[in-house]
């Protein structure tokens, strides 16, 4: 079903969240996303993880009211996207061609969108490996970021107590921890020495 | 190791503060000379701030699930597409070719065994020399008509019949006043048909045919003196009579009806 929507439906119904306006931008937006990023020797799942990225930052931009939106969603999220590619390739140009190379002060100093950027990277990431968790994990660490009450949850996954839910949740995040630790393209992110 | 696992299984209970205070000195001194543990203790920090979200967290499950179920879609390549059409297409073109076909089928039929009957003796059987001038359809008439549906038109006459109008046998125990041989009548109006027995009474049998062969009216055992024939919800055409006495033919005529 094919459904048209108005740039302003559009934008409220994707920041609600809603799966069918999410399928619209998907269906109108990403052929554009997928031009940005295979101009630039990118490939499909690059393609899909800046859709990814962009669409969290826009709806963080939009939800901290950060701007106004003065153009259309797809004019937004193509800037947003053809930046994120832009930033992306060149850390990756960084990484792989010039890692001895000095940098000053001046080119490390993030700006705030910078600093979007990599933590929609890394939201996506970690979120990539929260999906490979065990789906008890899964389960139990979604009712805990929905901030569903540890008596339902033990309720709801037919747990003894509170304290046990507890006790699976903490075990739960630090196997996260250790998947999240020792996947190769979340180390970019574990340079915190 | 084993002191930095248990310490790691610490931090889940360090950042919702659950540890005693004498436990989370013991980290914070472990993690002050271990930079796993230190490399933990901010990722946890980090997970704890990204999913403090609810919201961000449940529209990347939507988006994620888009994606995966949009590229898990089969799609399909226009050519495939265009052959599939084209297919599709062609299969239609045959079906109705069938069905024209098959509704032809029972025209075809009659026509053949018209055709048959023409040359059997039952129909013009008692007309010398009728067998050698009965005039069917060439083969590439018949062809036409058999592959392409290509009826005659309502008014074409059928040579084998068209031949022997106004004929009139030489059965004389039966003399037709009317019709005329060739009768033009508009529909809905009335033929009349009349006839005087010169030698005593003697049933008589009435057949009409469109000019494809088909019967459209058949009256057997006719003893009165005449018969009225109303057109009026007959097809506009070219029809046949023939009247015939048992066995014999006594004259054959067309009806022309506009």
């Amino acid at each position: 079903m094919i459904l048209l929507y108005t740039n302003e439906k559009l934008v409220r119904g994707f920041m609600e969240g809603r799966e069918p306006c999410v399928k619209y931008i998907y269906r109108e937006y990403f052929p554009m996303v997928r031009s940005i990023v295979s101009a630039r020797n990118g490939n499909l799942e690059d393609a899909e993880d800046i859709f990814h990225d962009g669409l969290i930052i826009v709806h963080n931009r939009l939800k901290n009211n950060k701007f106004t939106l003065n153009s259309t969603l797809k004019t937004y999220l193509y800037s947003v996207c053809k930046n994120l590619w832009k930033r992306r390739l060149e850390r990756k140009y960084r990484l792989l061609y010039a890692a001895d190379t000095y940098i000053s002060e001046t080119d490390i100093c993030d700006t705030e969108e910078s600093q979007e950027e990599e933590s929609s990277e890394k939201f996506r990431l970690y979120k990539k490996n929260f999906a490979q968790m065990p789906e008890f994990c899964r389960e139990l660490l979604t009712h805990y970021i929905l901030k569903t009450p540890l008596e339902e949850i033990a309720r709801i996954m037919n747990y003894k107590d509170a304290e046990y839910v507890k006790a699976r949740k903490y075990y739960c995040k630090n196997l996260l921890r250790k998947k999240i630790l020792n996947d190769p393209e979340c180390k970019q992110f574990m340079n915190y020495e | 190791m084993n002191d930095f696992l248990s310490y790691s299984h610490w931090i889940g209970k360090f950042t919702d503060k659950e540890l005693t205070a004498e436990e989370e000195n013991s980290l914070i001194f472990q993690a002050s000379y271990n930079p796993l543990l230190r490399n933990e203790l901010r990722l946890d920090n980090d997970l704890n701030e990204l999913f403090s979200d609810p919201e961000v967290f449940l529209l990347s499950e939507t988006i994620r699930k888009t994606i995966i179920h949009e590229r898990n879609k089969v799609r399909t390549p226009v050519y495939l597409k265009i052959a599939a059409s084209v297919i599709i297409l062609i299969t239609l073109a045959g079906l109705a070719g069938f069905v024209i076909n098959y509704s032809n089928h029972g025209y075809r039929h009659a026509l053949l065994a018209h055709e048959a009957i023409l040359k059997s003796k039952d129909f013009f059987g008692l007309i010398p020399g009728s067998d050698n001038r009965v005039g069917a359809l060439t083969p590439v008439q018949r062809r036409a008509i058999i592959q392409y549906g290509q009826k005659p038109d309502s008014y074409t006459p059928r040579p084998e019949f068209e031949f022997l109008v106004g004929t009139v046998t030489r059965d004389v125990s039966v003399f037709v006043i009317s019709p005329m041989p060739r009768v033009k009548s508009r529909v809905d109006s009335t033929i009349y048909f009349s006839w005087r027995w010169l030698a005593g009474p003697m049933p008589l049998n009435l057949e009409i045919t469109d000019n494809l062969g088909h019967v459209v009216l058949n009256y057997m055992q006719l003893t009165d003196l005449g018969y009225a024939l109303n057109t009026k919800h007959w097809a506009r055409g070219l029809y046949y009579y023939k009247i015939t006495t048992g066995d014999e033919i006594i004259t054959i005529g067309s009806i022309s009806i506009y």
